[in-house]
């Protein structure tokens, strides 16, 4: 005779099968002396830890000196201020970054400052890239170890599913951005003279090395950072979650 | 307040019995059950209805989740030294011993079971407490564990094995656990 297996006795003292299940498992304990003492074995050690000692914890619980937590805005925005504060420093370090980039550039002339207008920029968006990249991964890392904050939180509702789905493509909307803008500046750029610029043509401008559109790209990438840290801050601290138990 | 002062009242020992068995300390199993009830507290506006016990439960656990994982040594056999009274608890659950010495075994073999509970893998022995020592359903106590309930049948099922096996793996023990099978053999047949 084939033995019941143990995680179908463990369920049946647990009375978690199916109706048809636990009729035949039944069944079976009648019909079976070695399943009847494994099963007497599990049992009884269910009973010894269903009647362990209960203890009293001494110390009475106090929550009176704690803000109670049911105002959602504050506890939105001063929730938010950590994303935000982050937000905030990236900027900071991507803002260093770019300048000492920009000041080590050479001033040769103004083929030369054709290409040091250009390559800052791509070197800046590099940068930037790959801070939105450290970002978005510090976002779904923090995800993970902040598990055991989060789950003293309710676990996320199905629905909240699109949201991770949009912010993504947010993120890949605004990285898509930058290339796209560096293809209309190459575009937008009027050739009556082409020879004059062949070899810098692709990457020149016809307002070509003015501050605004140096710093242009500069201000795409902030805004991304702030978006991604945003929407990560959004989805870790504010997304509205339903209890799951 | 007042409410929240109630849901204190009929939950904490839950919690604290469950949260004891985990950290085995009882001074920080007061204060993760201190820190599980403000958590609660605090985020009482997030709390969507449902099954609040299952929901504060879910937070006492992760907290000594997180008490165990920042512990620098894990203090062993820590419950001999309890200085708390075990509330009578023959009456619970299962019948209560015919004589006093049933009720000599049943001692001695709880003091076996807490010794052998704390040697278990720490998610194969909250899942057991969860829904052995508090009640909980197989889906319940997924949700306070976050994951799948057969990771739960799972884990009681390997606890229950291996508590068997050290249970038979001592003489003493083992003629205790009989003797205990023995004797009560009648009202388990009953209940089963």
């Amino acid at each position: 005779m084939e033995h019941l297996d143990p995680e179908l006795l463990s369920a049946y003292i647990d009375h978690e099968l199916p109706a048809a299940d636990m009729a035949a498992v039944e069944r079976h304990l009648a019909a079976c002396d070695t399943c009847r003492a494994e099963y007497e074995e599990l049992r009884g050690l269910s009973t010894l830890v269903r009647e362990l000692p209960v203890y009293q914890p001494k110390r009475v619980i106090d929550v009176s000196a704690h803000p109670r937590g049911g105002s959602d805005t504050l506890a939105k925005i001063i929730a938010f201020s950590k994303p935000l504060a982050i937000a905030a420093v990236l900027l900071l370090v991507a803002f260093a970054g770019l300048r000492l980039l920009t000041d080590d550039e050479p001033d040769d002339g103004g083929d030369q400052i054709s290409f040091s207008a250009v390559q800052p920029t791509e070197a800046g968006t590099e940068v930037a890239r790959e801070a939105s990249e450290d970002q978005a991964q510090d976002a779904s890392f923090a995800e993970a170890p902040a598990d055991s904050e989060s789950m003293s939180e309710p676990p996320p509702p199905m629905g909240a599913m699109p949201a991770r789905q949009s912010q993504t493509q947010a993120t890949t909307e605004v990285v898509a951005s930058a290339p796209e803008q560096q293809e209309a500046e190459a575009m937008s750029t009027p050739t009556p003279e082409p020879t004059a610029a062949a070899t810098p043509a692709p990457a020149m401008e016809p307002e070509p090395v003015g501050e605004g559109n140096r710093w242009l790209p500069v201000a795409i990438v902030a805004a991304a950072i702030v978006a991604l840290a945003g929407g990560a801050g959004w989805y870790r601290f504010v997304r509205p979650r339903r209890h799951g138990t | 307040m007042e409410a929240f002062h109630e849901l204190v009242e009929r939950h904490q020992t839950a919690l604290f019995n469950v949260v004891l068995r985990t950290v085995k300390d009882p001074a920080i199993a007061e204060d993760v059950t201190q820190d599980a009830f403000v958590r609660a507290w605090r985020s009482l506006g997030q709390f969507r209805g449902g099954n609040v016990r299952g929901w504060l439960m879910r937070i006492a656990v992760n907290r000594a989740y997180d008490t165990l994982r920042s512990q620098k040594r894990r203090p062993a056999d820590s419950l001999d030294a309890m200085e708390y009274e075990p509330r009578a608890q023959w009456s619970a659950g299962g019948a209560a011993p015919e004589h006093p010495e049933g009720h000599a075994v049943r001692r001695e073999l709880s003091e076996v079971l807490e010794r052998l509970l704390a040697k278990l893998p720490d998610d194969q022995r909250t899942a057991l407490l969860l829904v052995d020592l508090e009640g909980f359903s197989y889906d319940e106590a997924a949700g306070i564990m976050a994951v799948a309930p057969g990771t739960i049948k799972s884990r009681i099922s390997r606890a229950r094995a291996r508590l068997r096996e050290e249970m038979r793996a001592t003489t003493r023990d083992a003629e205790l656990f009989d003797r205990f099978l023995r004797r009560d053999g009648d009202v388990l047949t009953r209940d089963g």
